[in-house]
């Protein structure tokens, strides 16, 4: 895994991430499916229309990363720190947001259906036109 | 409940995305309704992908694994087959609908039956015994169960039909 390229498109399928400093990569369109972030440092990373179906990104730090028309489906995002990312049209489905910051991130459009969102607080969240069949959600929702 | 060595869990992991992966994709072909779905193909290269990854394990992992699948996870396979009965079920309800092919329907009825078979054959038993017998095997939930009925009377129905 040493010589794997970072970068736009990048192959990163089933790849070991764990804990990497990604801050500010350049993501976008990769395929990081199945791959493991977790603990990963993605702040303001770029991984607009990434493939992350399935990835681990328990406890990653997507601070301000733009994930637009990513692919997350059955990722697992518990405990992720997603504030102020852009997930405008993400697919989500059955992802597990659980305990989730998801403060002011951008879901207009999203894909959240069966996705489970126990915890995630959701304050400030754009979801204007986001797709929450079947999600669960418990404390921690938006109180607006 | 058997115990797993860490080689055989990651091949057990492999399999459940490998169910997950597969959903995705059919979810791809039905919102893409016959044409073409941005991300089928990515769908497609990750199931060949994980089918690779578990095909190449070697023969003492592989063992061990059917070993594990004998005594542990065929007894509470119900729950499993679940998932791609509950495809089925859905794609039938389409049916009723008048929203889907009928030829669909008949496709995942086969590849979920196939998919059993190809299990049983692995660890030696006879692939084609009824398929009462073949999930009542163990002690899966008994919702499992009776959505297994429902699931294969719905479908035995329209394949007669």
């Amino acid at each position: 895994m040493s010589s794997m390229r970072i970068g736009p498109g990048s192959d990163l399928f089933h790849a070991r991430l764990t804990g990497k400093e990604l801050n500010g990569a350049d993501l976008r369109k990769a395929n990081l499916a199945l791959a493991s972030l977790k603990e990963a440092k993605l702040v303001d990373a770029r991984l607009a229309e990434a493939f992350l179906f399935a990835a681990n990104l328990e406890s990653a730090d997507l601070t301000g990363a733009d994930l637009h028309g990513a692919d997350l489906s059955e990722a697992d995002l518990f405990g992720a720190n997603l504030r102020g990312a852009n997930l405008k049209e993400a697919d989500l489905r059955r992802s597990n947001l659980s305990l989730a910051n998801l403060r002011g991130a951008n879901l207009t459009g999203a894909n959240l259906r069966d996705a489970n969102l126990k915890g995630a607080d959701l304050t400030d969240a754009q979801l204007e036109g986001a797709d929450m069949t079947g999600a669960e959600l418990g404390d921690g929702e938006a109180d607006a | 409940m058997a115990r797993m060595s860490e080689q055989v869990r990651q091949l057990v992991g492999l399999e459940n995305l490998l169910v997950k992966a597969r959903r995705r994709f059919r979810e791809c072909e039905r919102e893409a309704a016959g044409a073409e779905h941005p991300r089928s193909e990515q769908y497609r290269a990750v199931i060949e992908r994980i089918s690779d990854q578990i095909h190449s394990a070697d023969q003492g992992r592989l063992k061990e694994y059917l070993e594990y699948l004998e005594r542990d996870l065929l007894p509470r396979m119900g729950t499993r087959v679940e998932e791609t009965l509950d495809g089925m079920v859905e794609s039938a309800l389409e049916v009723v609908d008048g929203r889907h092919h009928v030829q669909e329907l008949r496709h995942d009825y086969a590849d979920a039956l196939d998919r059993v078979r190809a299990v049983r054959e692995r660890l030696g038993l006879d692939p084609f015994q009824p398929l009462d017998i073949r999930f009542g095997l163990g002690t899966h939930p008994p919702h499992a169960d009776r959505r297994l009925r429902e699931a294969f009377d719905l479908v035995k129905g329209y394949l007669r039909s």
